[in-house]
């Protein structure tokens, strides 16, 4: 046993709640898009980076540059540098909500977020300790 | 130990509840209510049982880490009553030595100076806004010059920053998930009380925080990740949600089949599932027969104990609890606890203070004791409406800053327990 007591402490100030609501950092966007818009070279249906996007236009289907090719929800994100299919150059008649660009560079994953919850927290019975 | 009838001071509830105990009350089923929250009294301690509880925490700590790494290779899943492969996860938490937060041991501290372990809840305790703010506050406003066994928010800030500077965290970002409850199963909030609180330590140790109920917490399986309510993945998160739960609902078999490829740290960790369950009463006696600080306890049956409490394996809040005595004295609380099975453990009669049984909840943070709780009920078993009373020490005068620091700094045992070895894999 030692012989020099550990007791009370002067803590800090302490605030319950409102500092950690203040400080809260990890606030996201709650939804994810029904639409989401890769950017593609046209000439080669290929994707490329975002940022060669850079304006408006919508391709035309003739002409160079990049454009917007919007993605329904369902569809699988392609990788920047393969080849894009099965969307759209015309945003203008999507109904829903539409995202441009933002998606995963390296691809792989659905536009639309396929996280399900609900699997913890069924067999609730209240507890503490 | 001493009980005091004392004056509560004027607007107390208010106080209370606004330095974040949420529930200064408890609502009786027929409508009344009792304190939960109690100055009308205060617990007198002396220095000298300050310090025999203090270095019985930490030994108590000591033996409980060892016999966590004897029943991870030991034990089965089903002797425990844990979801298949539960010891398989604890025994990869404990091979990458996951660091743990905080525990609160029950103790029976009778009037001749026995300590004895009562149970150690080491997952999910609650009662930390009780221990490290009300009842430090009120010390501060009745009794200033005194003290108080008590550092626990400053060891919960500490503990913070310690898993923060170590590199124990995978990235500033912690998630607080609870079990928000419905209905029947809501505890009038405090999970969120007690979760909150511990956001606020996090934050001052400079961390980023965000809490939801765990319900909310999602799966994708495209990047194969748990999200969170914005659909955020989460790095780090504190679950006030038992371990033995989680790992028997739908995403706990993401867990135990290592589904993800970069795996959530978790605290408590998977490892502390093991100080979750009552089965580690029957551990440490067979480990440590005879020890003065525990009291004996077998899996399955009484043996030959005359006065005996029989625990429900996952029981919490004294729910499913049995006392049978010699004379044939038969007490029970009702409760969904017990298919998982029982332990049975000798009666150790609360010491009684003016018809108040009394519990003390004595915590361990970062491996370290930290400070105490009283807790008073009406019966032999302390139950939902039991309640917390705070407690002075007559002979220690309040410290100075240096000396906290000191405090702080120093250890009461010589070096701190450490999980065992990389257990050789048994199932």
């Amino acid at each position: 046993m030692t012989t020099t007591a550990r007791r009370r402490m002067r803590s800090t100030g302490v605030s319950l709640g409102v500092t950690a609501l203040m400080a809260a950092g990890l606030t996201g966007c709650a939804t994810s898009p029904d639409y989401a818009a890769v950017c593609v070279d046209p000439q080669t249906d290929e994707r490329v980076a975002d940022d060669q996007c850079d304006d408006d236009r919508a391709y035309a289907g003739s002409g160079s540059g990049f454009f917007w090719y919007y993605l329904a929800a369902s569809s699988r994100v392609p990788a920047v540098g393969s080849g894009v299919s099965g969307g759209s150059f015309n945003g203008s008649s999507l109904r829903g909500t539409v995202q441009r660009g933002g998606l995963p560079a390296a691809g792989g994953s659905s536009v639309k977020s396929t996280t399900k919850s609900g699997g913890f927290g069924g067999s609730s019975r209240g507890f503490g300790g | 130990m001493w009980r005091h009838a004392f004056r509560p001071r004027k607007d107390w509830e208010r106080i209370v509840t606004e330095q974040g105990l949420i529930f200064a009350t408890t609502p009786k089923p027929d409508g009344s209510t009792v304190p939960y929250w109690n100055e009308s009294a205060w617990y007198e301690v002396t220095l000298d049982e300050v310090d025999a509880l203090e270095a019985a925490t930490e030994e108590l700590w000591a033996m409980c880490v060892d016999a966590v790494g004897h029943m991870a290779t030991t034990m089965t899943d089903e002797r425990l009553g844990l979801p298949e492969g539960t010891l398989r996860l604890v025994r990869a938490s404990i091979e990458r030595g996951d660091p743990a937060i905080y525990a609160r041991f029950d103790l029976a501290f009778g009037g001749d100076g026995t300590i004895k372990m009562l149970e150690i809840n080491g997952d999910t305790p609650t009662g930390l806004v009780e221990t490290g703010v009300v009842q430090w506050r009120w010390i501060d406003d009745v009794m200033s010059d005194v003290d108080q066994w008590n550092s626990v928010h400053d060891r919960l800030v500490a503990r913070w920053r310690e898993l923060r500077d170590s590199g124990a965290l995978d990235g500033d970002q912690v998630h607080f998930l609870y079990d928000l409850g419905e209905g029947e199963a809501y505890d009038g909030g405090e999970m969120e009380m007690t979760v909150h609180y511990l956001m606020d330590c996090a934050v001052q140790a400079g961390l980023k925080v965000m809490a939801h109920p765990i319900a909310h917490v999602g799966w994708n399986p495209d990047t194969r990740d748990f999200r969170d309510a914005n659909d955020q993945p989460i790095r780090n998160a504190f679950k006030l949600y038992p371990w033995e739960e989680m790992l028997g609902e739908e995403f706990g078999r993401l867990l135990i089949d290592g589904a993800e490829p970069r795996p959530v740290h978790w605290f408590e960790p998977a490892w502390k599932v093991l100080l979750s369950t009552k089965a580690i009463l029957p551990v440490l006696w067979e480990r440590h027969p005879g020890h003065r600080l525990l009291l004996p306890a077998y899996f399955d049956e009484p043996r030959d104990l005359t006065d005996w409490v029989a625990k429900p394996l996952h029981g919490r809040e004294g729910d499913g609890v049995r006392i049978h005595l010699a004379d044939g004295t038969e007490v029970s609380m009702p409760g969904v606890y017990g298919d998982e099975g029982y332990v049975y453990q000798q009666y150790a009669p609360l010491p009684v203070y003016g018809g108040n049984y009394v519990v003390l909840g004595s915590w361990v943070v970062g491996g370290e004791a930290a400070g105490m709780l009283v807790r008073e009920s009406d019966g032999m078993i302390t139950d939902y409406f039991s309640r917390v009373v705070p407690h002075a020490i007559s002979d220690g005068l309040s410290p100075d800053d240096a000396t906290v620091q000191e405090w702080l700094a120093g250890r009461v045992s010589a070096q701190a327990p450490q999980l065992p070895a990389a257990p050789t894999a048994s199932s």
